[in-house]
């Protein structure tokens, strides 16, 4: 689905990415793992167009390396940005319905989006509760549903979900990711960003790893789950002796 | 569109009509000097509407509005005076020459990020005057263009202030309808999605340049109405008029009334315009009561009356709901 390259990102002379390499594979969760600063956010910007970059990005066959990010945004390959970014003037409706220009592009006239809507909706009952609410009143639990939940109405072929659990309860967090997995046996594969490892890797099939812009470790998340140096490092277990 | 136009609510059909009749009245209860100041504040809605769209929808300040005005008049009387085209054909002119001149300009200042737009705006409004006060083949020059003939479609000549105030009146009704299909519009939502947050926007595949040069293509072709009305309605035209002071009048217009629905435009219109006859006496200091008046707007109710009225209605339901609920108890 999504195959990355020798990517390279830089801020202005800064080069925040130093040649990662990834791949997402049809229907899977894959969970990006690093502490602050690592780059996972970055990574997740240049493949959605966001930042200046060299390499090579695939995405369903098609080179979108050097597209603009609404084009990028077109090709269904869809991001929840870090820290949620609803639309806090529209209500949580309107918000929906803003998400469906990723798949049916800018235009005039609305179309039928019932069955869209539906099945958010069905996904996220909260969302259905509070349609007419202004996005800015929701809670930070309820936001990020909607976030979700806007880039769900475009048709993913394959969503990027930054942090989802920042800023949220544990119970709200363990119902969030209940939600991910729900759409990932839908269909749609998962690029998850998250600092929270533990939970990562326990919904996800396979992990990478980034340290300071460069992937240090990658595997199947079972066996990243138990091993010792990402215990250490990102679970807060000391070495079994 | 058929959509567009089945998702208007009847209430605000209504609410439509109610007015349509009661204004209807207007031009036989007031002198025809009132009635004058009626038709430029109507004018001057339009243009303040199409800085709903920008500002209000779409969240881009411009300061080109009253330049934008002036293209539109020009449009106007070159195509009725000088090559001798009939009142619909010019005014249809202005309105999608001005759209497009506004297109292609937008299309290149929203390239700059953020409020760099407004600053290129205030040079576009410079430029224009400039242009306005010294094309002297187009825009006549510091003498300005006079003769305009007024609005007529096929026998009918509107030269009357009452017919006029009629032909201005449907134009604002339109603008509002179009208005109302354009807010329930999926282009609408992208408007208020880029206003409130571009990041995201972008992500979820919204062409910020050109959504917004769309945006403001529109609202240039709503100043190109007002323009050619403007030019029917005095017959004369001076570089004068369309100065940056009126731009900043229709900001000032928007941000008293409020800019989160086009009844803030309507309010602030009406309120700035009849003020100006009603203190004429005062008119040295007007200058003075406007910067005052904004700045304690700013710090008072930054959302302007109507932001400020909804804020308090809502306020008044909660409260009464509350007290029934204690009642019940």
């Amino acid at each position: 689905m999504l195959v990355v390259k020798d990517l390279h990102a830089y801020y202005g002379s800064i080069e925040a990415l130093h040649g990662v390499t990834l791949t997402v594979n049809d229907k899977e969760i894959v969970a990006l793992i690093g502490s602050n600063g690592a780059g996972k956010t970055t990574l997740l910007n240049s493949i959605s167009g966001h930042t200046s970059k060299n390499g090579q990005i695939l995405f369903a066959d098609k080179d979108i390396t050097k597209m603009p990010a609404h084009k990028i945004a077109r090709c269904n390959l869809l991001q929840v940005p870090e820290g949620r970014h609803v639309f806090p003037g529209l209500n949580v409706e309107q918000n929906l319905l803003v998400g469906t220009t990723a798949d049916k592009g800018l235009r005039l006239a609305a179309g039928n989006n019932a069955a869209a809507l539906e099945m958010v909706y069905a996904i996220f009952p909260r969302l259905k509760e509070r349609r007419k609410q202004l996005a800015w009143s929701l809670s930070g639990g309820e936001q990020q549903m909607l976030a979700i939940g806007r880039a769900l109405m475009g048709r993913p072929k394959l969503l990027m979900l930054d942090e989802p659990s920042m800023g949220l309860a544990p119970l709200i967090i363990d119902e969030l990711f209940e939600k991910i997995l729900e759409i990932n046996k839908a269909g749609t594969p998962i690029l998850l960003v998250e600092q929270n490892a533990y939970l990562a890797l326990r919904i996800s099939q396979r992990a990478y790893i980034l340290e300071r812009g460069n992937i240090t470790l990658s595997g199947n998340s079972a066996d990243l789950l138990e091993d010792s140096r990402v215990m250490e490092a990102y679970l807060g277990k000391q070495r079994n002796s | 569109m058929l959509e567009g136009i089945k998702s208007i609510k009847k209430s605000f059909l209504l609410v439509l009509l109610v007015i349509t009749i009661g204004c209807a009245f207007i031009p036989f209860t007031t002198t025809s000097y009132m009635l004058r100041v009626l038709n430029i504040a109507m004018i001057a809605y339009l243009c303040v509407l199409s800085v709903y769209i920008l500002l209000g929808m779409c969240g881009q300040n411009s300061f080109a509005q009253a330049g934008l005005w002036g293209v539109g008049a020009y449009f106007t009387a070159n195509f009725t005076l000088k090559l001798g085209f009939g009142s619909v054909t010019a005014m249809l002119v202005a309105i999608v020459g001005t759209a497009l001149f506004a297109f292609v300009l937008g299309f290149a200042f929203f390239r700059l990020k953020q409020y760099y737009f407004t600053f290129a705006s205030i040079g576009l409004m410079t430029i224009l005057n400039g242009l306005f006060m010294n094309w002297v083949p187009v825009t006549g020059g510091a003498l300005g263009i006079s003769g305009i003939p007024p609005f007529q479609i096929g026998g009918l000549v509107l030269d009357s202030e009452t017919g006029k105030f009629f032909l201005i009146f449907v134009v604002c009704i339109l603008a509002n309808i179009l208005i109302q299909i354009l807010f329930h519009s999926p282009m609408g939502r992208s408007f208020m999605a880029i206003r409130d947050n571009e990041l995201a926007a972008s992500c979820l595949g919204i062409n910020s340049l050109l959504t917004k040069s769309i945006a403001f293509a529109l609202s240039g072709a709503l100043c190109g109405a007002a323009g050619a009305l403007y030019a029917f309605l005095s017959g004369y035209l001076s570089y004068q008029t369309f100065t940056y002071q009126q731009s900043t009048m229709y900001l000032i217009m928007i941000m008293l009334g409020g800019t989160i629905s086009p009844v803030g435009a309507i309010i602030g219109t009406l309120v700035i315009s009849l003020l100006q006859e009603w203190v004429r006496p005062l008119q040295n200091y007007m200058q003075l009561i406007y910067g005052v008046g904004i700045m304690i707007l700013m710090i008072v109710q930054p959302e302007g009356i109507l932001g400020g009225g909804k804020a308090f209605y809502e306020k008044y339901i909660r409260s009464r709901k509350r007290d029934t609920e204690v009642n019940r108890r």
